[in-house]
C-alpha cells in the first residue's frame, strides 16, 4: 500500500516536470513561429518592393534621353520582370 | 553601368524601407527606418542625377522629401509629443529644450507657423496652479505623503518618473533634433536638385 503510494507520487512528480518542460518548449515554439513570421513578412515586403521599383523604372524609361541609357535600363528591367 | 547597378540596387531598398517607415510604430523602429530610407533616397537621387536624368533627379529627391516630410511629422505627432506635448514646458526639460527650440519643434510637427504663440498653447493644457481640489499633481502630491505606506508607493511612482525621464532624454529629444535638422537638409537638396535641372549640370 505504501510502495503503491509512493509509487504514485514519483509519477506524479515526474508527469509534473513533463508538463514544465513541454511548457517551456511550447514558448520556445512560438517564439520561433513569431520569428518565422516576421521574415516572412520582410521577405514579402523585399519582394514588392524589387517589383515596385521596376514598374517606377519602367513607367519612366521614355524620360531618359539618353538613347544608350533607356536600352541597358529596359533590359536590366525586363530581366527582373520576365527572367530568361 | 556602376551607376547604373547601384541605382538599380538603391531603388527596391529604398521602397522598402519606405514600406517599412510606413508601418513603424515605435520611437527606435521609425527612427531606424527614416534613416535609411533617407540614406537610399539620397543615393537614388544621386545616381539619377550622375546619369544626367537631372529632370527625374529632381522629381525623385521633391518626392522623397514629400513623403519624409508626411511620415515625420506622424512620428513626432504621435510618438515623441504624443499625448502631453505640455510636459515640455516643465523643469524637466528646461536646460535641454530651450523656448526657441520648443517653438522650432512644434512648428515642425504642426506643420504651421506659429513660432512663441505655441508656448500660449501648451500653457493652457496643465491643471491650474491655483486648483480647486488642492492637487496641483498627482506624483507631486504622492511624494508629499509620509506614512509608511505612501513612502512605498512614491518610491514606486519615482522609479517610473525616473525611467520615463531618462527615456525622454535619450530618444525622444534627440530624435526630435533629428528630425527637425533633417527636414533643413532635406529642403536644400531639393533646391540643389532643381538648381542642377535648371542649370543642367551634373553633381560631379
Amino acid at each position: 500500500m505504501a510502495l503503491s503510494g509512493l509509487n504514485l507520487v514519483v509519477s506524479a512528480v515526474g508527469f509534473a516536470v513533463l508538463n514544465e518542460k513541454l511548457k517551456r518548449l511550447e514558448g520556445k515554439l512560438n517564439e520561433i513561429q513569431q520569428e518565422v513570421k516576421a521574415i516572412r513578412s520582410l521577405l514579402e515586403i523585399e519582394e514588392r518592393a524589387k517589383l515596385s521599383a521596376a514598374l517606377r523604372d519602367l513607367l519612366s524609361i521614355s524620360e531618359i534621353k539618353n538613347s544608350n541609357h533607356r536600352h541597358y535600363d529596359t533590359v536590366q528591367r525586363k530581366k527582373y520582370i520576365w527572367p530568361s | 553601368m556602376i551607376l547604373f547597378n547601384a541605382k538599380n540596387i538603391f531603388g527596391p531598398v529604398n521602397l522598402k524601407y519606405k514600406e517599412l517607415l510606413l508601418g513603424a510604430d515605435t520611437i527606435e523602429t521609425a527612427m531606424a527606418y527614416e534613416e535609411y530610407f533617407c540614406l537610399t533616397s539620397l543615393a537614388h537621387a544621386r545616381c539619377l542625377a550622375e546619369l544626367e536624368m537631372l529632370d527625374m533627379a529632381s522629381r525623385d529627391i521633391l518626392e522623397t522629401q514629400i513623403f519624409w516630410k508626411e511620415q515625420s511629422r506622424r512620428i513626432a505627432n504621435d510618438l515623441l509629443l504624443a499625448e502631453n506635448p505640455e510636459r515640455l514646458l516643465f523643469s524637466d526639460f528646461a536646460k535641454d529644450v530651450p523656448v526657441s527650440t520648443l517653438a522650432e519643434w512644434l512648428d515642425f510637427s504642426y506643420g504651421e507657423e506659429k513660432g512663441y504663440s505655441w508656448i500660449d498653447e501648451l500653457r493652457g493644457k496643465p491643471r491650474p496652479w491655483y486648483a480647486e481640489d488642492g492637487y496641483v499633481e498627482v506624483g507631486k502630491g504622492a511624494a508629499k505623503v509620509t506614512s509608511s505606506l505612501f513612502n512605498v508607493a512614491s518610491r514606486y511612482t519615482g522609479k517610473v518618473i525616473e525611467k520615463d525621464i531618462d527615456r525622454q532624454q535619450a530618444k525622444v529629444l534627440p530624435s526630435f533634433q533629428k528630425l527637425v535638422a533633417r527636414n533643413n537638409v532635406l529642403e536644400g537638396y531639393v533646391e540643389q536638385y532643381r538648381l542642377l535641372e535648371i542649370s543642367g549640370t551634373t553633381p560631379m
